[in-house]
């Protein structure tokens, strides 16, 4: 008896060792992550030269909201945050409702052709026909300048298909499949009804990714979007961004150099504008990551 | 003899047919999970291999007016004109040296990251930590790159600072040392992705069955054997198939940090087949030459995946096909 | 209508790419491309003629106003900064539009990223009727597809008056625009009031006395100079270490030190420099002058005078050292124009006369190719159903008093054109100063401008203008401005050779230049370093450079 209350001594101090040396560790990470965001924050408040000459590190210096300011007067970016926010929304429901069933057929090794079909998603993140034709074919299929050439064309992210499927493999046991289908379940049924709702872990990643990646796009905008009122939110920052450095650039006395204090100025608090909606994000997602999740399931 | 190897020859066919016969009846079995591979298929079809003719860009002197199709033909002249070129030798060990030293280094952290924050009790200290280091994945390249010229210079930034605090009267400028660029790129992305990287396992770490870990403490197994033998065997297949897509992106390093990252100092470690690509590309119109380079590129990445993915194959039973 | 053409195009299109993929890639798929460009420009002509299909001669006008009788739509490709605003609400736009008749669809393009949408659009043969502007097109979009543009040198002998008056009076605006086969494809420009000079070095007038000082008058002064501005507390705030006697980003800002040593850069960012005695293009970076220079900048490197971030920070930096608040501390640097680039300590900082080198070289870059003049502003393409009606449009923009509202800002609005034609300018609006308020309501710089000397000279710029103050450095410099490597004509052949010899030749100059710089050690380096160069092919890129001069010169 006093044998086995030692060697729980032994394994709490250990324990208690191993906690400290963890916390520890995470608040240096804690404290090395926070200070460049918080460099960010202040620099967006500061007058840029002297964030140029790094005399901003503790608090903002010569405070100002003139970034913001400049940033806001465009009245093309309340048009670009609406774009961006739909295409977010129905990109990350078309990006789920198209690589998550992919994924979980490609995760069932009873699917005959499944090398060859692997072979077929896998084999397009390496070779492409390059933008040219690309842009021809989205021409040709009557997406150019549209709503859908952001959210549909390019929704396959083999990627994430993986991602998921590597999920679904190692996370769903066999069992369950097995006995579901000695119940007379179809596959669709089982996906749908068991194999879903035990997965929101990586159907929330997914989401994430997806979503995150929506929101940042501005590239396949910049080339098939032409309608400045179909812009999301990037490319539009993206413009008035580099005008500023355009300007600046042409040595134009008290514009240029009006436009050069405004750019670097404008260079974090674009951050801050373009950055903080989707951050919010994140805490809901979390949430799917809370341990047991799947294990009520299994047992019931 | 003769016999034997007819049998064998019958014998494989009957194998044949029963494999085509059993095949068939998977197909029946199962068809609706094509059902659920439909969209994605459909999707991909249409919009990445309709396009693949393009790749004879590569092959021939794409003149815009003529079309990708009317463009004359030069076969592998492009190709050539590459390895002909002055830097491809630098190009070559710049781009790998980088992407090793990023993989080796950029690859762990994410897991670690995710065991530790997996092992946090206080939740709102884990919830915390989670949201702050995943923030760090939205500063765009740019502004990322101005925040490390800024703090890392030896004249006014935090690095000189500090450096002069510790009595170093003249700090060196890391920016203009060839020999630093590459850990500045890599552990700044570290910095800026491990965060980020960790989510898939985090995700990955909440399926874990906690009557695992119930009956591993009845065993009396403290925190880190827990880790040991539950955690990171978990993670394991996950870990295993993001390094072998990495792999299959050696020759893929992100082209706008580097590029914002070069100066004359550095480029002759900074040069890499990207940046290249870019100059040529887009700066200078070689439509064709950038097309190549980019397809030898990926060709190098592809087999290097299929490599990889074999060797993983053998040694465990994760692959990806 | 436009989506119909788009989709007959597209169905073309498509059947050619399928036929093509089923024929295993068939080598000649012209036909297909030719169809869908007919139909485009058919439907295009139905568009924009309210009549229907033969719009033809009987609409146009060849002289008077308006072009066309009826309504004639034509689309510009601009690329336009966020700030400006939508040319359509300019009130000089409007009134040429009411003149001419002619609409202007403009189709803006972000400056942010107009390379990849360029090289698709170009690529893809989607074409607008006019590529207006000289950001849009380079010398190299035009030159690689010449099938897409249409000589225009006939309907300027035909229709333009303005732009046949422009010529006559300067020349160098044909001669700049006529390609080596004869044609012109895209029209020149003349900006107003500008200067001759483009760099004026300045000096910390305010050190100079602290310290006792004269102005430097040769480099070797100059380093005297700046290194008492090192050494001493010239900014006199009790810091003797914060001076930073010179600084600056990146090989194109050192480039204009050179000019001291005998050669001096054409502005265009190739390197390149015409050598003023012998008159041949020289290779910067290959040349006895530039190792000589070279060596300068190592001493003041080494000695800590060069600011040791030279190479590293980037442009943002630089500047910021120049704008510290509470102190100056900058000694001395080039500028576009020195009160506005030193602020907020433009007291303190003077013109310095440009210094002379070792062999008594006094220089200054200044190429009115590219500072006074310009090309690419208007280029007309094969799309473009009515090529004469875009040419008289431009024509109409050559006029002096358009050229002057669009380069400024429209009467009434900007500025005040008084009855004896006296040009002055309106106060901007609250809140705005004129340099950033013209840069909103025009095209500044842009499209086929040209003014007159005669109107030229009853303009009269306000009072502490961007304009003004880089007018009044101008007269201190002007006089030393060399002779650049003129604004040639390459051929398409020479554009492509140039474009893929240099790729490697800039990377190993630029390599070799910092680190002779912050290393030294060009003495042992540097015949290896010239023999590098020519198996890069230097000396072939020498003899482009030599062939499309001489070819420029004999040009009449």
């Amino acid at each position: 008896m006093a044998k086995l209350k030692s060697i729980r001594r032994q394994v709490t101090g250990k324990d208690l060792a191993f906690n400290i040396v963890l916390y520890a560790i995470c608040i240096i990470i804690l404290l090395i992550v926070v200070y460049p965001l918080y460099f960010i924050v202040i620099a967006s408040f500061s007058n840029p030269t002297e964030v140029a000459n790094g005399k901003v590190w503790l608090w903002p210096s010569q405070f100002t909201v003139d970034g913001y300011k400049e940033i806001l007067r465009h009245a093309e970016i309340w048009v670009g945050y609406r774009n961006t926010i739909f295409y977010t929304v129905v990109g990350t429901v078309i990006g789920l409702a198209v690589n998550i069933p992919a994924a979980y057929a490609l995760s069932r090794h009873d699917l005959v052709g499944r090398k060859i079909i692997t072979f077929f998603f896998i084999f397009t993140m390496f070779f492409n026909g390059g933008l040219i034709p690309t842009y021809f074919t989205i021409r040709d299929f009557g997406l150019y300048n549209s709503f859908w050439v952001m959210v549909l064309p390019f929704s396959v992210v083999v990627y994430h298909i993986i991602i998921a499927r590597t999920f679904f493999d190692s996370s769903l046991p066999q069992g369950l499949l097995d006995a579901a289908q000695i119940d007379g379940c179809s596959n669709l049924r089982f996906f749908f009804q068991i194999a879903l709702p035990l997965s929101k872990a990586v159907l929330a990643v997914i989401a994430l990714y997806t979503a995150v990646a929506q929101w940042n796009a501005y590239f396949n905008a910049l080339v098939y979007i032409k309608d400045d009122g179909l812009k999301p939110l990037q490319l539009i920052i993206r413009n008035i961004l580099i005008t500023k450095q355009a300007i600046a650039g042409t040595g134009d006395g008290l514009a240029a150099q009006e436009a050069r204090r405004l750019s670097e100025l404008m260079k974090y608090a674009v951050i801050i504008v373009t950055t903080v909606p989707i951050m919010c994000v994140y805490p809901f997602v979390q949430k799917y990551f809370s341990k047991g999740v799947m294990i009520g399931a299994i047992k019931g | 003899m003769r016999k034997c190897m007819a049998a064998k020859i019958v014998g494989q066919k009957l194998s044949a047919k029963d494999k085509f016969r059993k095949n068939c009846k998977g197909i029946r079995r199962n068809w609706q999970l094509y059902l659920l591979l439909v969209p994605a298929v459909v999707l991909l079809f249409c919009f990445t291999y309709i396009p693949m003719y393009g790749i004879q860009i590569a092959f021939k002197d794409f003149v815009p007016k003529l079309g990708i199709e009317g463009s004359k033909w030069v076969g592998f002249e492009h190709f050539q004109t590459f390895f002909n070129s002055f830097q491809v030798k630098s190009l070559f060990t710049n781009t790998i040296t980088l992407s090793l030293y990023s993989l080796i280094a950029g690859f762990p952290f994410p897991i670690i990251l995710a065991l530790m924050m997996n092992q946090i009790r206080v939740k709102r200290f884990k919830q915390t930590l989670q949201v702050v280091t995943y923030l760090p994945h939205f500063i765009s390249t740019v502004v990322m790159v101005g925040i490390m010229l800024i703090v890392l210079s030896p004249s006014s930034g935090l690095f000189g600072n500090i450096a002069r605090m510790f009595g170093v009267i003249d700090p060196p400028n890391l920016m203009g040392q060839a020999g630093a660029f590459q850990s500045i790129y890599v552990w700044s992305d570290v910095w800026q992705h491990a965060g980020w990287d960790s989510i898939i396992y985090i995700a990955a770490l909440a399926a874990v069955d906690p009557s695992l870990y119930e009956a591993a403490t009845v065993d009396g197994a403290g925190k880190w054997q827990k880790i040991k033998y539950i955690d990171i065997p978990f993670l394991l297949p996950t870990a295993v198939i993001l390094l072998i897509m990495r792999a299959g992106n050696i020759m893929n390093v992100g082209f706008e940090k580097v590029y914002l990252m070069q100066n004359p100092l550095n480029t002759m470690v900074s040069e890499i087949i990207a940046t290249y690509v870019y100059k040529i590309g887009i700066i200078s119109n070689q439509y064709s030459l950038s097309a190549a380079v980019g397809l030898f590129n990926n060709v190098i990445n592809f087999i290097l995946l299929l490599l990889v993915n074999q060797v993983s194959k053998k040694m465990g039973d994760t692959s990806l096909f | 209508m436009n989506h119909l053409w788009k989709k007959a195009g597209a169905l073309l299109l498509t059947a050619g790419l399928l036929t093509s993929i089923l024929a295993g890639c068939g080598n000649n798929n012209n036909g297909s491309s030719e169809a869908s460009k007919e139909t485009e420009s058919k439907a295009n002509s139905s568009a924009s003629t309210s009549s229907g299909a033969e719009a033809g001669n009987e609409n146009f006008n060849e002289t008077g106003f308006p072009i066309v009788n009826e309504k004639v739509t034509l689309s510009f490709v601009y690329v336009k900064s966020a700030n400006m605003r939508d040319l359509n609400e300019n009130a000089m736009f409007q009134k040429l539009e009411e003149t001419t008749n002619v609409h202007i669809d403009w189709q803006y393009a972000g400056d942010a990223d107009w390379p990849e949408q360029k090289s698709l659009l170009l690529a893809s043969g989607d074409l607008p009727d006019v590529f207006f502007g000289s950001n849009t097109l380079k010398d190299m979009d035009i030159m690689t597809n010449l099938d897409y543009f249409v000589p225009l040198e006939d309907y300027i002998d035909k229709y333009c008056t303005n732009l046949q008056a422009a010529y006559e009076a300067e020349p160098i605006m044909r001669k700049m625009i006529t390609s080596p086969d004869g044609h012109i494809y895209t029209l020149s420009r003349k900006l107003p009031l500008r200067p001759k000079g483009c760099d004026v070095p300045f000096i910390n007038q305010k050190w100079l006395d602290n310290l006792g000082l004269e102005m430097p008058t040769t480099v070797d002064e100059w380093y005297n100079v700046l290194k008492a501005f090192k050494e001493q507390d010239a900014n006199g705030n009790g810091d003797p270490n914060d001076e930073v006697p010179l600084t600056g980003c990146g090989m194109f800002d050192w480039i204009r030190y050179t000019n001291a040593w005998g050669i001096t850069d054409s502005l265009e960012e190739n390197l390149l420099a015409l050598d003023q005695k012998t008159k041949k293009p020289v290779f910067i970076p290959a040349d006895e002058r530039y190792k000589e220079c070279i060596e300068f900048f190592h001493k003041l490197y080494s000695e800590g005078i060069m600011d040791q971030e030279f190479f590293t920070q980037d442009g943002s930096m630089a500047d910021a050292k120049l704008k510290n608040e509470e102190v100056s501390r900058v000694g001395t640097g080039i500028a576009w124009e020195v009160k506005s680039h030193t602020n907020p300590h433009s007291d303190e900082y003077v013109v310095m006369p440009p210094l002379a080198g070792p062999n008594g070289d006094r220089y200054i870059r200044g190429n009115d190719a590219t500072i006074i003049y310009g090309r690419n502003e208007f280029t007309v393409t094969t799309a473009c159903e009515y090529p004469e009606v875009a040419m008289r449009w431009a024509d109409a923009y050559a006029d002096d008093d358009i050229s002057v509202q669009s380069y400024w800002g429209p009467y009434g609005e900007v500025l005040d054109k008084a009855d004896d034609g006296t040009i002055t300018f309106l106060d901007p609006p609250e809140g705005k100063n004129g340099d950033g308020w013209y840069w909103e309501v025009t095209c500044r710089d842009h499209g086929p401008k040209y003014i007159s000397p005669e109107t030229e000279a009853k303009i009269v710029l306000p009072e502490g203008s961007g304009d003004g103050a880089k007018l009044e450095c101008d007269e201190i410099i002007k006089d030393f401005v060399a002779e650049p490597y003129p604004l040639v004509n390459y051929t398409e052949e020479q554009m492509d050779e140039i474009s893929k010899l240099t790729v490697d030749i800039y990377k190993y100059v630029e390599e070799s230049w910092a680190n002779w710089i912050v290393n030294g050690g060009i003495e042992n380096d540097w015949d290896g370093y010239i023999a590098q160069l020519n198996q890069m092919g230097l000396e072939r890129l020498m003899e482009i450079y030599q062939e499309a001069l001489d070819s420029y010169n004999s040009a009449s």
